[in-house]
């Protein structure tokens, strides 16, 4: 009797225990997750892999043709990689060059993002209003017309065109072409050149993600320092560089990673003097139809940014915490910057005037010059604006807005970019979510690497495997889990929502990781599920991160081409698209015009979410 | 601030309505825009042809439906075939001239309803292919270009195409043979040569190609960096081929007075040239247009020289440039051929093939299909149709030879040859 009533509680309380894990809302989230990031992640991984083990019918002639088929197995790709002639010139130097851009663009995008955020949220600044939208522009300048900027100024006589500013001004002091070339060279093209454009460019990571993390530090915490009589420097260094260490992280992760696996700016500022990365190299044999070594070597960069996951995990650990969001009330009192206030108002000012202020211009003016180059009044016009079709201008094309495909464009790219940072923000919160709490153990940590996936699978490769993938029912067992998506707006969002998670879930993930557990507890003691503590409690809690998660995703995918152009139809077309249009079409001024247009568009989103941000966030605390 | 917390939520929950009602609605338009491939009517007309190759119970289903190995059908035939087929028809093209092509098309032909879409090389094949592969034909015209003879190799001359050549006889018959051997030529470009006419106004300093290998001109020498895409690649190749490389040994004796001694691992001259090209530190753009703007941009004391598309040649009125072209001794290198196709599996293949007769420039003397590629620095195939204003006559540039077999064999060791110099 006696033990039969004991195997009974043994099996009810397995039963419990099972019960327990199953109906945990959390675990099934978390099982969810996994399921749907294999499937539409690892599987276009598998997918590229295993084609780097095909001989293509394009290599049969390189192998010798005799013996071999298309379609067997083969070594041939990797073996080219690793261990052939060609080793050192496609893949040791390349990936030198590669992780010496990396390290570099990683250490001044941070240290230039991590600067200003603090000055935007932590210090007394003035005109913050201003800076604070301002600096995020230069994010959404294209990087192209960086490097273009960049050569305007320092362009040498040898390379021929017209020479750069600075460079003019030697030849007419009268400095000898071999002298400037020796001064102005190592600045105006190579790997100093790539470093200081692309740390312009990406230090926006560091600075969205920072200055969220700050703006939820409690000023209590850093006041606590100074009644214990600690410096500024040691307050900055002992008490809020470790507090917002995981969004730098985060940055970094984002960074390092966008800095070895772009391409565009490597491509303009390095051809001159002949620097290719691993970048370059996968771009040169993707554009010559090498596909398989492109894999190869995409594989290689993700591997490498894996590593640089696995590191953050590390560091991060799983024991430290660095909750800012608790129970207690915030409070944010701004440091007196003293006698340095004036200078580096004049500094950031000098900055924003240089960096972001001319850029824009110089976009708008060429916009409305008919002939490039030629800076005189009768060569102003709107024609590229709003001309209606002059054979003579263009092949004939209409300005903008008088182009039928504007409208459709424009619409098309707002639902786009809007749909997407809307779910892809709320989905990268979720994962965020998970990353977080299984901080140090393994579903955290597996969800922290698959997300990372998508963000260096080439964009065409991505593009091209979801087209197959989602071009036929997917069936299993019989049962049409999704229908055929091609052609569809749906497709195109499932598409970039992948593929910008990364963003959304580092932003997700460094946010999550302040907010402190005990208001959770709080709430599940108060008998709140775990829908309504995620939906009441964290949600609004992570509304910082949410808002830079938005807009990492939001620009991303405003200036996305390469990614969709396979998935869309005639009647889905973007505005990149247009531009790109334009520029095939020999009309640059028209795509500046497109490039203003989704600059301005994305300006004004970042506009009003700071505005709707800050001022939430101001009640909240007078409240 | 309970009241704006209401006010954001209410936003949020509008602008995630929007969303999904965008969502929704692009998926019914985008699904009717998906043309069904399976309209295959029995082929009326499939009898009539006279010039199939095969006996028609070889073809397949829709190789009989499309008619696709018949030349002698006229426009009229075409016309009503392709209104019967559903009066539509779709393009994928690298040109971003197609819309001008659309409009035209559309104004001689009422009823028939023409969609381009324009896109770059490889994405172009890469979409192709995976809508094929997944049975969603969208599009029934392809324009792209056969640089290295892969497209034929690959996706023509293969069990299973993918694509096919349309064969015109009417038009053919005004055709050099070589370049209709493996594809349906529409408009040929050149890798050309420029130099500033500002800087040299009594001619180019450079006539015969060996003297780009001169210590002279170390560092003066503009181009893309051949490893950067198909063309570029395909274009060095051209010179590793036999018939050139012997053009080239000749150009060098003629040039210096003596034979040609070749290094170590240059299999010919072709190689030879290509070594010291790259040993004189030629300057790499990222663009054709960049390389071309490096040329001819007025007001430079000591300006390179450089190879460009030689469609740059029009941004000397567009951009007030001072490009000069020079007809290179022996040759140019080899041309760029624009072709056309036919997709497998479409469903409306006279108009497809309607379309690209009208862009070839028809027989019937109406050149408006034509009309937008014959612009200066691209050259018609046609011996029947006058190329632009301003661009010296197709057959007195010296251009290479272009055997498509030997460029498609050669490709990828010339490739890895260059890649190997560094």
């Amino acid at each position: 009797m006696k033990d039969s009533e004991h195997s009974y509680s043994r099996v009810r309380r397995l039963k419990n225990q099972i019960k327990a894990v199953v109906t945990n809302p959390y675990n099934v989230i978390v099982l969810v997750a996994i399921i749907l990031l294999t499937y539409l992640i690892v599987f276009p991984l598998v997918d590229m892999l295993s084609r780097t083990f095909v001989l293509s019918q394009r290599d049969l002639r390189a192998v010798g043709g005799t013996g071999h088929v298309a379609g067997e197995f083969t070594f041939y790709y990797w073996q080219k990689l690793f261990a052939s002639d060609l080793t050192k010139s496609l893949l040791v130097m390349p990936l030198l060059h590669s992780l010496e851009i990396g390290f570099a663009v990683s250490v001044g995008s941070i240290v230039l993002g991590a600067v200003l955020a603090w000055l935007m949220v932590r210090s007394d600044l003035p005109f913050k209003p201003f800076f604070s939208l301002a600096v995020i522009i230069p994010y959404m300048i294209p990087s192209w017309v960086k490097s273009q900027a960049w050569l305007s100024m320092f362009r040498t006589p040898r390379i021929g065109g017209s020479p750069g500013f600075f460079t003019a001004l030697m030849l007419k002091a009268g400095i000898s072409n071999e002298v400037i070339e020796a001064i102005i060279a190592p600045i105006a093209y190579g790997p100093l050149a790539i470093v200081v454009v692309l740390s312009l460019h990406y230090y926006a990571y560091t600075y969205l993600l920072v200055s969220a993390a700050l703006n939820s530090i409690n000023s209590e915490l850093e006041e606590m320092g100074e009644i214990q009589g600690a410096s500024k420097a040691l307050i900055l260094r002992r008490i809020t560089f470790p507090l917002v260490l995981p969004a730098m992280l985060s940055a970094v992760i984002l960074t390092f990673s966008k800095a070895i696996g772009t391409f565009g700016v490597i491509n303009y500022l390095g051809s001159p003097v002949r620097f290719r990365t691993l970048s370059s190299e996968l771009y040169s044999n993707s554009q010559s139809q090498n596909t398989q070594i492109a894999f190869a070597m995409a594989i290689l960069m993700i591997c490498i940014a894996a590593i640089s996951v696995f590191i953050n995990q590390q560091l991060i650990g799983s024991r430290k915490s660095y909750a800012t969001i608790g129970g207690k009330g915030g409070r944010s009192t701004p440091i007196g910057l003293g006698v340095w206030k004036p200078l580096i108002t004049v500094i950031l000012l000098a900055f924003f005037v240089v960096a972001i202020i001319m850029p824009v211009l110089i976009l708008i003016l060429e916009s409305c010059m008919l002939q490039q180059g030629t800076y005189s009044l009768e060569n102003f016009t709107l024609y590229y604006w709003a001309g209606s079709g002059n054979p003579d201008i263009m092949e004939g094309l209409p300005g903008i807005f008088k182009n039928e495909q504007f409208l459709l464009s424009l619409f098309n790219s707002c639902r786009l970019t809007l749909v997407n940072g809307v779910f892809g923000t709320i989905f990268g919160q979720i994962l965020g979510y998970i990353c977080a709490k299984g901080r140090g153990r393994f579903h955290g940590k597996l969800v922290e690497q698959l997300v990372f996936i998508p963000y260096l699978i080439p964009s065409i490769a991505f593009g091209g495997i979801y087209l197959s993938m989602f071009s036929r029912p997917q069936q299993l067992f019989g049962v049409t889990l999704i229908p055929a998506l091609y052609g569809t707006f749906t497709l195109l969002t499932v598409t970039s929502v992948v593929k910008h998670l990364p963003f959304a879930s580092r932003a997700g993930t460094s946010n999550m990781l302040q907010i402190s557990g005990e208001l959770e507890e709080a709430a599940t003691i108060e008998g709140a599920g775990f829908f309504k503590r995620f939906i009441k409690i964290v949600f609004p809690l992570s509304k910082g991160g949410f808002i830079s998660g938005f807009m990492l995703i939001f620009v991303s995918i405003m200036k996305e081409l390469d990614l969709i152009i396979l998935i869309m139809t005639p009647s889905t077309t973007t505005l990149p698209y247009l531009a790109f249009q334009y520029q095939n079409n020999n009309a640059p001024q028209s795509s500046d015009c497109v490039a203003i247009v989704m600059f301005s568009i994305v300006f004004l989103v970042y506009a009003l979410a700071n505005i709707f941000g800050d001022a939430d966030l101001a009640k909240s605390m007078a409240g | 601030m309970y009241k704006h917390k209401k006010w954001l939520a209410a936003l949020m929950a509008v602008v995630m309505i929007a969303g999904l009602a965008a969502c929704g609605g692009g998926s019914s338009s985008g699904g009717s825009t998906t043309p069904a491939t399976t309209t295959t009517e029995p082929a009326q007309s499939g009898g009539e042809t006279t010039t199939t190759p095969a006996a028609t119970s070889d073809l397949t289903e829709w190789e009989q439906f499309a008619n696709i190995f018949a030349t002698d059908e006229t426009d009229e035939e075409l016309y009503q075939l392709a209104l019967e087929q559903g009066g539509e028809v779709s393009i994928y093209s690298i040109s971003s001239r197609t819309p001008k092509v659309k409009e035209a098309f559309e104004a001689k032909y009422p009823g028939l309803t023409c969609t381009t879409f324009d896109i770059k090389t490889n994405e172009l094949l890469e979409k192709v292919t995976r809508e094929h592969e997944a049975g969603q034909t969208v599009a029934d015209v392809v324009h792209i270009k056969d640089q290295d003879g892969s497209l034929f190799k690959e996706y023509i001359d293969v069990p299973d195409p993918m694509l096919y050549n349309y064969k015109p006889a009417d038009i053919f018959a005004h055709i050099d043979p070589q370049y209709t051997a493996t594809a349906t030529p529409l408009y040929i470009e050149l890798t050309q040569l420029f130099y500033n006419t500002e800087a040299y106004p009594d001619g180019s300093p450079i006539t015969n190609i060996w003297q780009l290998t001169d210590p002279e001109w170390k560092g003066k020498v503009t181009m893309q960096n051949p490893l950067d895409n198909i063309s570029w690649g395909t274009w060095i190749t051209g010179f590793c081929c036999e018939e050139e490389a012997e053009r080239l040994a000749v150009a060098y004796k003629e040039l210096y007075g003596e034979d040609i001694v070749l290094s170590d691992g240059c299999p010919n001259a072709g190689y030879e040239f290509l070594k010291r090209l790259h040993e004189n530190d030629p300057i790499y753009y990222a663009s054709s247009d960049a390389t071309a703007e490096a040329v001819g941009t007025r007001g430079q004391s000591d300006p390179p020289v450089g190879f460009s598309a030689s469609s740059k040649i029009r941004k000397n009125k567009d951009n007030d440039w001072c490009l000069g072209v020079v007809n290179l001794y022996p040759d140019t290198g080899i041309p760029a051929v624009n072709t056309l196709y036919v997709v497998e599996g479409c469903a409306h293949p006279a108009a497809a093939k309607l379309l690209i007769r009208y862009m070839m420039g028809g027989v019937d003397g109406d050149l408006g299909g034509y009309k937008p590629f014959n612009t200066q620095g691209g050259w018609p195939v046609r011996d029947d149709i006058p190329g632009a204003e301003g661009d010296m006559p197709y057959s007195e540039i010296n251009v290479a030879p272009y055997n498509v077999e030997e460029l498609y064999v050669s490709y990828n060791t010339v490739r890895d040859f260059w890649q190997m110099l560094g």
